[in-house]
């Protein structure tokens, strides 16, 4: 119990810290560091929250299996977009 | 009543309750690429008119939106300390968690509604309605056509998890679900911790990228 608790605290801090980032000019950074902290909060909630931890492989394969599509077809998706010639 | 909770096709609790926990980890698969699409979409329109959306996220209702980014973890936590309850065998406690965490999902919707409020009167509306006195451009335009979005995809998620939680209120109160068979509950927590995860990266888009 003391454990959920305690993991809902490191939550909060990782909130605090994507708060205060937003009042740092961070310029190109601040899209990527945001995503990373949401992206380690995530991995929180999925591995204790949810579970993950006492679950066998195969619930963790399918958990990063989804992830990594996600990250697949939206990543080539935004690349595609991004490289292309700027002319409307 | 262990026999009746056992479906047939099942040789024990065990191998049934792993194969409910499988299935709710493949449908929460289903649901990051139902998102997912969404994502990618900001995402796009984020390289292409990035100076237009931290200008129109800027503007957003920062002060509501991390308040329910609090509330939303915390409903998180509640969630998993009714399961641990539960497993427990602490029916009452468990009972009581799920209604916190009922309660701190019907305060997101409310402070959702104030934050729609304020965007109507801003004229911070999707496509067409668009009709800010601050914000110019197109991309500030596709910016809240996406935030109203995504956020209204989500909030349909939390109210589908406020009437999933409602209903295992009644299952632990009517002792369908216990200490010996908790998984619907289980399964419905990671439900509500999926629509947590989706916030948690909805927040800094929609709100912070400034």
């Amino acid at each position: 119990m003391a454990r959920y608790v305690a993991i809902w605290l490191v939550l909060l801090v990782l909130t605090g810290l994507t708060f205060g980032l937003a009042f740092v000019p961070t310029g190109p950074w601040s899209m990527p560091l945001a995503l990373l902290i949401a992206s380690a909060k995530s991995l929180l909630v999925a591995v204790f929250f949810m579970h993950l931890i006492e679950q066998g492989a195969t619930n963790r394969i399918v958990a990063v299996v989804g992830v990594l599509f996600l990250a697949l077809l939206s990543g080539l998706m935004i690349l595609d977009v991004a490289g292309r010639p700027l002319s409307q | 009543m262990p026999g009746s909770r056992l479906a047939e096709h099942f040789g024990d609790l065990q191998t049934q309750h792993h194969s409910a926990r499988l299935g709710m980890w493949i449908f929460l698969s289903s649901e990051i690429l139902l998102f997912g699409g969404l994502f990618a979409l900001f995402g796009s329109y984020y390289v292409r008119y990035t100076a237009e959306f931290r200008e129109a996220a800027h503007h957003n209702t920062i002060f509501w939106g991390s308040a329910n980014t609090f509330v939303l973890i915390t409903s998180s936590l509640t969630v998993a300390l009714a399961v641990w309850a539960l497993r427990h065998d602490e029916p009452q406690r468990a009972k009581r968690l799920v209604l916190a965490t009922i309660l701190l999902g019907v305060v997101f919707l409310a402070i959702k509604g104030i934050e729609y409020r304020i965007h109507a009167h801003e004229g911070l509306l999707p496509g067409h309605h668009f009709d800010s006195q601050k914000l110019h451009g197109h991309g500030a335009i596709l910016f809240y056509t996406l935030y109203w979005f995504m956020t209204s995809v989500h909030a349909l998620h939390l109210t589908v998890g406020i009437g999933v939680m409602s209903w295992l209120v009644l299952g632990i109160h009517r002792r369908r679900v216990d200490a010996e068979h908790p998984i619907a509950l289980e399964v419905g927590g990671m439900y509500w911790h999926l629509v947590d995860i989706i916030w948690i990266f909805l927040w800094p888009l929609l709100y912070l990228v400034r």
